[in-house]
């Protein structure tokens, strides 16, 4: 096969994708790792949406086995109706956009998105880590504000937990790439053309390397 | 791709909530605000499947800001479920609008290029 312009910088090819990622010996980014973390973020944004409906008044009542009415006494608590005023839209919808976020953001890109699409990577880690975790505690503190608890909010608040033991290995071996390319080469320039998915000879042979 | 196809069922959607949360006719700046974004995400989705444009797809990023912040504004609290439709179909858009065309592949200053 002939030589590309860019095979300096690797040349890589629809079949080099699914290679373990370093210092890993699995792939962060394999499907199998990101499927279930969209369909667990997607049902999260199913769980939410239906909360949203009973703050938009679209159907009457919350089901909750077991805290009965108190899922509805937080959906209509004052710290919910105070993030409505200030969202324009019921608290729960916000939170199914950011569940949704979770699972485009886990299905964009390839199955070796930690070396060629770092900004994707760390923005899906943002999403889900700081983001995510920050937003189930702060379900969990609305039951001690409001004095009553939500079964779907906190079944929401276990997903976004869960999501976090899913996603926190892609972001390392994203970042950890990131360190190496930067060991190597001491260019921030270079270092900030690879995160946002440039390639160069420098950042190919780190990602040849084997560590 | 399917970012692009994405933005363009945005862009269908856009188009039909006027009448699906009956704007009033005499509420000229909401109907426009939302046939005109419609018809923008369409263009700006259509023309970035074309290679030479295939980063126009960022334009849509600025259409969901302006979306979310008419919503915002012109809604108002309570906002009226058309102003809530346009804050969050905005944010639906701006998911989709940051995801490059073709990203399940190398980007191509990775790619092998003969």
């Amino acid at each position: 096969m002939r030589a590309g312009r860019n095979d300096a910088n690797g040349g890589w090819q629809d079949s080099d994708l699914d290679v373990p990622a370093p210092p890993f010996d699995r792939n962060p980014s394999a499907w199998s790792q990101r499927v279930p973390v969209s369909v667990l973020a997607a049902l999260g944004a199913l769980i939410a949406a239906y909360m949203a409906l009973y703050q938009w008044d679209r159907i009457g009542g919350v089901w909750d086995p077991v805290f009965g009415a108190g899922s509805e006494s937080v959906l209509d608590s004052q710290v919910a109706s105070r993030l409505d005023r200030w969202l324009r839209v019921p608290d729960a919808a916000f939170g199914a956009w950011g569940y949704l976020s979770e699972a485009v953001l886990g299905l964009a890109g390839s199955t070796r998105r930690w070396q060629f699409r770092p900004w994707m990577v760390v923005l899906f880690g943002i999403d889900v880590i700081p983001l995510g975790g920050a937003s189930a505690v702060l379900v969990v503190l609305q039951g001690f504000v409001v004095g009553s608890w939500c079964l779907p909010c906190l079944v929401t608040a276990a997903i976004s937990i869960a999501l976090i033991f899913f996603a926190w290995d892609e972001v390392w071996a994203s970042v950890a790439f990131l360190y190496r390319v930067w060991k190597r080469t001491r260019s921030a320039r270079v270092v900030w053309r690879t995160f946002w998915g440039v390639g160069s000879p420098e950042a190919a042979a780190v990602a040849l390397e084997r560590s | 791709m399917w970012a692009r196809v994405s933005e363009i069922f945005v862009a269908a959607w856009m188009a039909m909530s006027p009448f699906l949360f009956g704007h009033f006719p005499s509420d000229r700046a909401r109907w426009w605000n939302d046939l005109v974004a419609a018809a923008a995400i369409l263009l700006v989705s259509t023309l970035s499947l074309w290679p030479p444009l295939r980063r126009l797809h960022l334009v849509n990023v600025a259409v969901a800001a302006w979306l979310i912040g008419f919503g915002w504004l012109a809604g108002g609290h309570p906002a009226p479920p058309a102003s809530q439709n346009e804050i969050l179909t905005g944010l639906v858009l701006l998911l989709f609008a940051i995801v490059p065309n073709d990203a399940s592949r190398p980007p191509r200053g990775w790619r092998r290029t003969d």
